[in-house]
């Protein structure tokens, strides 16, 4: 396939992750002539979702990305004692059957949740991506209290309907989020003043809330710890509720199938206007003169204005220019039986539910995201947990351990396999500081939605392209009007289907009819 | 349904800006004069339905603006006398189209205003209205069954502009099915019995009490809590609980205040501003909402509203039968009303 | 994909807009046109069902075209019932000849122009003896084919418009004139329809209408309400449906309260947490100021000021106007003697003072009482007239 690909491009970009993938639909939108490819023979990178034995084989495999990954087999030696288990209505769950079901599995390398007015979703709906993915809104944000899973309410029915709050507490609840989102409205709002400065605990406190809503709001819609200053903690909580009632009942969105399919929906648009794509193809040595870049490819030499890439794509002697890998994130990913919380959290089989988790020293965070089968990323029956904290070793099971134990026993039955991981990428000061041509994204960082990874691809497509407007909306393809024709010669045939046959009917009824026009 | 929707309600706002603070006079008179001059208009063509209404909406608004003659009363009176169907005598919305309660009212009204009532059949009206009229006492809108205190109003508010309401209908029954859609949470009424309260269909059984001088059988100090809680913080009145403000409820809810004495119970003055921001101060008229587009119906409401709060320049409404006070004068009518408290 | 892409401009697609409303007003106007022409000449046919449908499906609030379908359904109903009537009374003599004579002739006659009826004829002829149950079968799909298709078009004109008090009026019409209508599926359909707008006052209207045809168990109704108001409290339709409801299913024998005091406990705490929620919800006020109210309040009871009787007249001033007041019994009670006291005139335009011009025996030794519709209060004597009177008690007054 290699023979008839052109030699000359506008932009040649390595690494079909998620920033690298913004970035090519981006410069595919303004009419350039891209050209991306991946080493892998799978679209996404480290943004990927896998099916359950590609994901062990990856594991299996550590790439300068991907590394420390181990997996574990939980119930394999049970499988003796289950076997008259097997036909009863709860099915016991072996290694062999969930091999099975490998490819009923969408198991995400960088799972994370979008705000549903954050700038993921705006972004998808003012480029006319949207058309391309398909969410599901979360079903519970989760907070612990007391060591219960509880969920946090997330509208004005929630607090009405919530057993957890008394009658007070909601009001409570109410009025101070209310207050939050009012916040800034009034600018000489002079109870908020005092506040400028502190942190937003103080402020919490200063509101004589119980210590069920403190939790609530500092955990699980504030997002905060004791040290977070009261102007973040503000913008959080407004944050979260500026994005309630947009799509269904919390303030969040999972792609239906896996995050892996974000990338694609933005390499499918790039394709749309003309960009190509190569998988399986890796990039041997780059050089670079004046005014172009040299891409040695599969034999074949490709000539760039501009290249954009994946550190962990680049060939070696490249890849250095932009540092060493250093872990970024710790991750965890269990698959269970059982889903975590009472069966009030998971109605009717369970959806998606969120957490955030805090050590409990308070010092560290993690988030936890738990499918089941409506994501569409696993069987009927099973639930995978993905744990993700930033990394602040190499043993991401020591990184999670805390955590872990205050969700559930990694020993329980219902646990049949967990895995962890470390996704690797170099430090952001070294990528700023190469001193290449090579405009290099910079990998996964913490984060709930995709702030940092869209801020990172507008950044590169604003330096290689000034001015230019970052993926600008995409016309519907009943807007496309071929260049040349007259948009206001109106012909029966851009009538709608009804109207048209109507009009006809109608016609040539009046024509039997001698109806004067 | 989330925390933002109560706390910033999207209600539309009345704007301050100067166009709209004051009435737009001479700009509505253009409006109302030129609607359906133009006979292609889409929106006039499809709207001929309610044909007759519209007519009386314009007619009706003009007069109240002193602006009556704009208007050719010869060939309107010409019209409406085509409109009366020969069979039933009861008034279709324009030919072509059946007769019907809604439009028999509306031709009535047009021909009360044109001091015009002796160039048709009025008998058959009044055989119309009473032949609609069921056993448990209320009303038909047309020979094909719908039941609703519209229709109520309507019969006894065409028999009161045609003198004929004593021993034609049997008023006991009818009042009697009306109280029966009076709800016991908030006194107000809905179309039918057990029908949630909404301020079209109290101003109709409103208006339908005062017309036949039952207004003690109303709880008012209850109704009239309800009616003043529709305005909103935009100055606006809605219909119903948790609804977006419409310049056509605060003719609803003002008229049905006004027969109820208790006008005052609301701010005139906010009231004043929102029906004002409502005016299309480009091509006249007004509309349901800040920002929308006008139409002849809520021209009528806002500038009898603003008459109802005695707005300068426009002449007196009567409250219970939308029409200039004059006319309801010269006709020696005298629908009740209570005393302010 | 070559060529470059053009966003279609608002300027564009404005003079778009205008161009399809001088066609659709063309349409409109044909079709009315052709419409009422055929209305004239009593074409109540097929064509007429299609044109009408056109126009309708866009402005379902054109009353005349629905008037015309109706006209169209009843007689193509009437039709179906001839036909149906006449199967029968031949099932009925089927032994004898193969009365063909007239039957498939009046189908023909007046069915021509209708592919389904005269495919039907045709069966009738060729499967005389051994089809005639399937005929009456088919006869009545036939007729319920008719009632489902101004079902579907309702619903889609209510899609439109859900709003449309045509729309709404012609559904109950066409259920009505089905001895078979499927209640249940109406109550879906009004579930389905009050998820997209759980404030439609049409739909509930509705469906307080299909509950009743279907009858449903106020209980059931009930825990429809809960679950509405759990999706959103700031639902005054739902709390209006369950203030229906609730007297029934749970009745105040006293009648001081509009239900017992058990339930009234827990719909107070209901409602408060709704307040506690959200204050400024004003569906929840009002439903708590109705549940703390006296339940009594159905009557308009006529209760009495003052009251005074000489020997020739009696006077009775109501504290309110109560102008029915030659409906109630107003007696004058001593010892065993009962007089009943009437007619009434009223003296005021206010209708709450009354005067009775009727002989009345005093015996000023005597203990009087008044009685008005129950209500008995004692008399007391003026010694000058010995005339009697009563005056409400100043703490009473309200």
């Amino acid at each position: 396939m290699s023979d008839d690909l052109p030699e000359e491009f506008d932009l040649i970009v390595i690494g079909t992750g998620f920033a690298e993938s913004c970035i090519a639909a981006a410069a595919s939108r303004i009419g350039k002539n891209v050209l991306h490819i991946d080493s892998n023979d799978y679209y996404g990178d480290v943004w990927s979702s896998f099916s359950l034995e590609a994901f062990n084989k990856l594991l299996e495999q550590p790439s300068s990305s991907v590394r420390n990954g181990t997996y574990t087999w939980h119930n394999a030696t049970e499988e003796h004692g289950q076997e008259q288990g097997q036909e009863q209505e709860t099915t016991s769950w072996t290694r062999e059957s969930l091999l099975e079901k490998s490819r009923r599995f969408s198991l995400d390398l960088s799972p994370r949740v979008a705000y549903c007015a954050g700038s993921l979703v705006q972004l998808l709906i003012k480029s006319n991506i949207c058309r391309y993915a398909e969410f599901r809104s979360l079903d519970h944000v989760c907070m612990l209290y007391s060591k219960e899973l509880v969920s946090v309410p997330c509208s004005r029915s929630d607090v009405f309907n919530t057993k957890t709050l008394t009658m007070v507490e909601k009001r409570l609840l109410m009025k101070f989020l209310t207050a939050c989102n009012d916040y800034g409205e009034d600018k000489c709002n002079e109870d908020s003043l005092a506040f400028r400065g502190g942190t937003f605990l103080e402020y919490l406190q200063a509101q004589r809330v119980t210590e069920k809503i403190s939790n609530c709001v500092m955990q699980a819609i504030a997002m905060c710890d004791a040290s977070t200053s009261f102007e973040t903690g503000m913008e959080r909580t407004q944050r979260f509720l500026g994005s309630l009632g947009r799509y269904g009942n919390t303030p969040f969105l999972f792609p239906m199938y896996g995050c892996g399919e974000l990338p694609q929906c933005f390499c499918r648009l790039c394709a749309v206007y003309g960009g190509i794509y190569c998988l399986k193809r890796s990039v041997e040595d780059i050089n670079w003169t004046e005014s172009e870049l040299l891409v040695s490819s599969a034999g074949k030499t490709l000539r760039a204005k501009h290249l954009v890439s994946a550190p962990s794509q680049l060939p070696a002697t490249l890849a250095t220019h932009f540092g060493d890998p250093e872990p970024r994130l710790s991750r965890g990913l269990f698959i269970t039986s059982k889903p975590l919380g009472s069966e009030e959290l998971n109605k009717g089989g369970g959806g998606v539910n969120f957490l955030r988790l805090l050590t409990t020293s308070g010092e560290r965070e993690a988030c936890l995201i738990q499918l089941s089968h409506y994501s569409g990323a696993c069987p009927e029956g099973l639930y995978i947990l993905h744990l993700t904290t930033p990394a602040v070793s190499s043993n991401p099971a020591g990184d999670l351990a805390d955590f872990v134990a205050q969700l559930f026993d990694p020993n329980a039955s219902e646990i049949l396999y967990s895995a962890y991981f470390t996704i690797a990428a170099p430090a952001a000061e070294s990528i700023a500081n190469a001193a290449t041509p090579i405009y290099c994204t910079a990998g996964p960082v913490y984060e709930q939605d995709y702030d940092a990874a869209i801020e990172n691809a507008r950044h590169i497509f604003s330096q290689l392209y000034e001015n230019e407007e970052f993926l600008p909306r995409a016309p519907d393809p009943e807007e496309i009007v071929v260049d040349g024709e007259d948009p206001s010669a109106l012909n029966e045939h851009s009538l709608p289907e009804d109207l048209r046959a109507q009009l006809q009917d109608l016609e040539q009824a009046a024509q039997q009819m001698d109806i004067a026009e | 349904m989330d925390f933002t929707t109560f706390v910033k309600p999207s209600n539309g706002g009345a704007t301050e800006s100067d166009d709209t603070s004051k009435l737009q006079f001479w700009k509505h008179v253009k409006y109302i004069e030129n609607h359906g001059k133009q006979e292609d208009d889409y929106e006039y063509c499809m709207t001929e339905f309610l044909r007759m209404s519209g007519i009386f909406w314009g007619v009706t608004a003009l007069d109240i603006m002193g602006q009556l003659d704009r208007l050719d009363r010869k060939s309107i009176i010409e019209f409406v006398k085509r409109c009366q169907c020969p069979v039933s005598g009861g008034f279709a919305p324009c030919e072509g189209h059946d007769p019907h309660m809604l439009y028999t009212l509306s031709a009535i009204q047009v021909l009360a205003i044109y001091d015009a009532l002796d160039v048709i059949d009025c008998d058959a009206v009044v055989r119309f209205v009473v032949g609609l009229q069921q056993p448990d006492g209320s009303f038909f809108g047309d020979k094909w069954g719908e039941v609703d205190n519209r229709f109520s109003f309507c019969a006894v508010a065409t028999l009161t502009l045609l003198k004929r309401m004593e021993q034609t209908i049997d008023v006991e029954k009818a009042v009697k099915f009306v109280m029966s859609c009076c709800n016991q949470t908030d006194g107000g009424f809905g179309s039918k019995p057990g029908a949630e309260s909404h301020a079209g269909l109290i101003y109709c059984c409103v208006g339908f009490l005062s017309l036949t001088h039952r207004l003690h059988l109303l709880d008012v100090d209850k109704l009239g809590w309800w009616l003043c809680e529709r305005q909103l913080p935009s100055g606006g009145l809605n219909g119903r609980p948790e609804k977006l403000p419409d310049v056509c409820y605060s003719w609803w809810v003002l008229s049905s205040l006004t027969i109820m004495g208790r006008l005052h119970w609301i701010s005139s003055e906010k009231l004043q501003q929102f029906i004002l921001s409502c005016q299309d101060t480009e091509t006249g008229g007004f509309s349901d909402r800040t920002g929308n587009m006008p139409d002849i119906f809520h021209t009528l409401f806002g500038i009898g509203g603003l008459s109802l709060l005695g707005h300068p320049g426009l002449k007196a409404i009567n409250p219970t039968l939308c029409m200039p006070q004059y006319i309801i004068d010269r006709l020696g009518i005298q629908p009740q009303v209570l005393n302010q408290a | 994909m070559h060529g470059r892409v053009k966003v279609r401009t608002t300027e564009e697609e404005r003079e778009r807009k205008k161009k399809e409303q001088v066609l659709k007003m063309r349409a409109y106007r044909a079709a009315m046109t052709r419409i009422q022409k055929k209305r004239s000449l009593g074409e109540l046919d097929d064509e007429m069902l299609g044109l009408t449908v056109q126009i309708l499906l866009r402005n379902p609030d054109i009353t005349t075209l629905w008037n015309i379908r109706r006209e169209c359904v009843l007689r193509k109903t009437a039709e179906l019932q001839m036909a149906m009537e006449k199967d029968e009374a031949r099932s009925k003599q089927e032994v004898g000849k193969e009365d063909e004579s007239d039957n498939p002739k009046v189908v023909k006659e007046d069915e021509s122009d209708k592919p389904k009826v005269g495919e039907q004829g045709d069966g009738d002829k060729k499967a005389g003896e051994q089809k005639e149950d399937g005929t009456k079968e088919i006869l009545a799909q036939q007729l319920q084919s008719i009632y489902k298709t101004e079902l579907d078009l309702t619903e889609q004109c209510l899609m439109v418009n859900p709003k449309s008090y045509n729309g709404w009026h012609h559904r109950c019409w066409t259920l009505e004139q089905n001895p078979q209508a499927d209640w249940q599926r109406e109550l879906q359909l009004c579930n389905k329809y009050l998820k997209y707008d759980e404030r439609n006052f049409h739909t509930w209207d509705y469906r307080r209408y299909v509950s009743d045809k279907a009858s449903v168990p106020a209980e059931q109704e009930l825990d429809f309400c809960t679950e509405k108001i759990k999706v959103n409290f700031s639902n005054y339709s739902s709390w209006h449906h369950r203030s229906l409801l609730l007297p029934k299913l749970y009745p105040n024998e006293q009648q001081d309260r509009p239900m017992s005091e058990h339930k009234l406990k827990e719909e107070l705490e209901m409602v408060l947490t709704a307040a506690f929620t959200d204050p400024n919800d004003s569906s929840a006020w009002f439903y708590q100021r109705w549940l703390l109210g006296s339940g009594a309040h159905t009557e308009q009871k006529a209760t009495v000021a003052a009251f005074r009787c000489w020997p020739h007249k009696a006077q009775l001033s109501l504290k309110r106007s109560h102008p029915e007041l030659a409906q109630l019994t107003v007696q004058l009670i001593s010892g065993q003697k009962t007089l009943q006291l009437q007619p009434w005139t009223s003296v005021n335009s206010e209708k709450n003072q009354w005067q009775c011009e009727q002989a009345i025996e005093i015996d000023p030794s005597q203990d009087y009482f008044l009685d008005v519709a129950g209500q008995r209060m004692q008399l007391a004597v003026q010694p000058s007239d010995q005339s009697l009177y009563y005056f409400v008690p100043p703490h009473a007054t309200s």
